[in-house]
């Protein structure tokens, strides 16, 4: 069954097998996921209002306590993974952020931290997670951009085309930050922002990187993946080259978090006027002559 | 509002506000809780969605079909 003519890049079953598995390890990498939900939630203190109903979108565990210490009484989370949406801490809910099962206007509140990043249909997600939101309800959202794992992908490009002289996706596609203001809009989003942050990571070894993927359930996706070279010796090799190329504080995969917000469109929201409806000349309130292009 | 009182029992039975909110995924219609067969079923789009350990498995692909 698809949803639109967009192409589907990512393989989201494989995915949810991942998320299953990784229900029972995401413990190990809770610091980073903590980490970076606390990025994200600090974002709250910026607003004066108050949120009743919130959704958590992947948050493995760190996301909805979080939002219930901050006194929000009605938190949902949504899962892939059953086992994964358990553990969210929220009311939990097995679902897919390509086909959101909540009615329009369910909540005034919904928190993505990194986990929108497996979903092929951004645009298509976006809007549904808009239509689920209330008038002047917020969408907060952190997703790894472009730059995440920079040096793993190109550790394993060049490992891979020494292997068998080709290349086969294997780090995922991030997006880029200047899309996601344009998303955001495209979506219905008012006064969206898009910023990006660095939440530095470092390791001894690569093993140790491999692992915390792994535990995360963040291992490659691709619906392109390429089976014919096992990712054990090619990650062995990459590994070696990463760990030959890192500096003397070991490896530093850079985690570069890209942070969207949006509102739901609300009347009191200020919005540009519409072109050509001003009253006062330009001119006049800068106290100078208005003269044509020549 | 305590959620800790608000958790599904072990029974399989589904929250009372989070049914309020949920929609077939598919046509973003309303669902019927078929609570002997522990199922939210979607007329429209013709599927029953399992619910386990009382959590909503609100995916396509896992849902049963109505028409056998």
């Amino acid at each position: 069954m698809s949803q639109a003519a967009s192409p589907a890049i990512f393989d989201r079953a494989l995915l949810r097998q991942r998320r299953t598995r990784a229900a029972a390890t995401v413990g190990q990498v809770a610091p980073i996921l903590e980490a970076a939900a606390d990025l994200l939630l600090d974002r709250l203190d910026d607003t004066t209002r108050r949120f009743t109903r919130a959704l958590d979108i992947g948050g493995r565990g760190v996301v909805a306590p979080r939002l219930q210490a901050r006194g929000v009484p009605f938190v949902v989370s949504l899962d892939l993974a059953p086992a994964m949406a358990v553990r969210a801490g929220g009311l939990a809910v097995a679902g897919d952020e390509e086909w959101l099962p909540f009615a329009a206007e369910s909540f005034d509140l919904i928190v993505a931290s990194l986990s929108l990043h497996w979903v092929n249909d951004l645009p298509g997600a976006l809007l549904q997670l808009r239509r689920t939101l209330r008038p002047d309800g917020l969408f907060l959202a952190s997703l790894p951009g472009l730059g995440t794992l920079h040096e793993l992908r190109a550790a394993l490009a060049e490992t891979e085309t020494q292997l068998r002289g080709g290349l086969a996706p294997r780090v995922s596609p991030f997006p880029e930050l200047r899309d996601l203001a344009g998303l955001l809009q495209r979506a219905g989003f008012a006064l969206p922002v898009a910023d990006a942050e660095a939440l530095p990571l470092r390791y001894r070894s690569a093993l140790g990187l491999f692992r915390d993927l792994r535990a995360a359930g963040e291992q490659n996706a691709v619906l392109a993946r390429d089976p014919r070279v096992p990712p054990r010796a090619l990650l062995a090799l990459a590994g070696a080259r990463l760990e030959a190329a890192a500096g003397p504080a070991g490896i530093e995969p850079g985690l570069r978090v890209l942070t969207m917000t949006g509102w739901a469109p609300h009347e009191s929201q200020s919005r540009p006027a519409r072109p050509g409806s001003a009253n006062a000349r330009l001119a006049d309130a800068l106290g100078t002559e208005e003269r044509k292009l020549s | 509002m305590n959620q800790a009182d608000s958790k599904p029992t072990p029974s399989g039975d589904i929250d009372p506000a989070l049914l309020e909110i949920l929609v077939c995924p598919v046509t973003k219609g309303p669902l019927r809780y078929d609570r002997e067969r522990g199922e939210l079923v979607s007329e429209a789009a013709r599927l029953a969605y399992p619910i386990r350990d009382g959590i909503p498995i609100m995916l396509p692909d896992e849902a049963r079909s109505l028409d056998g």
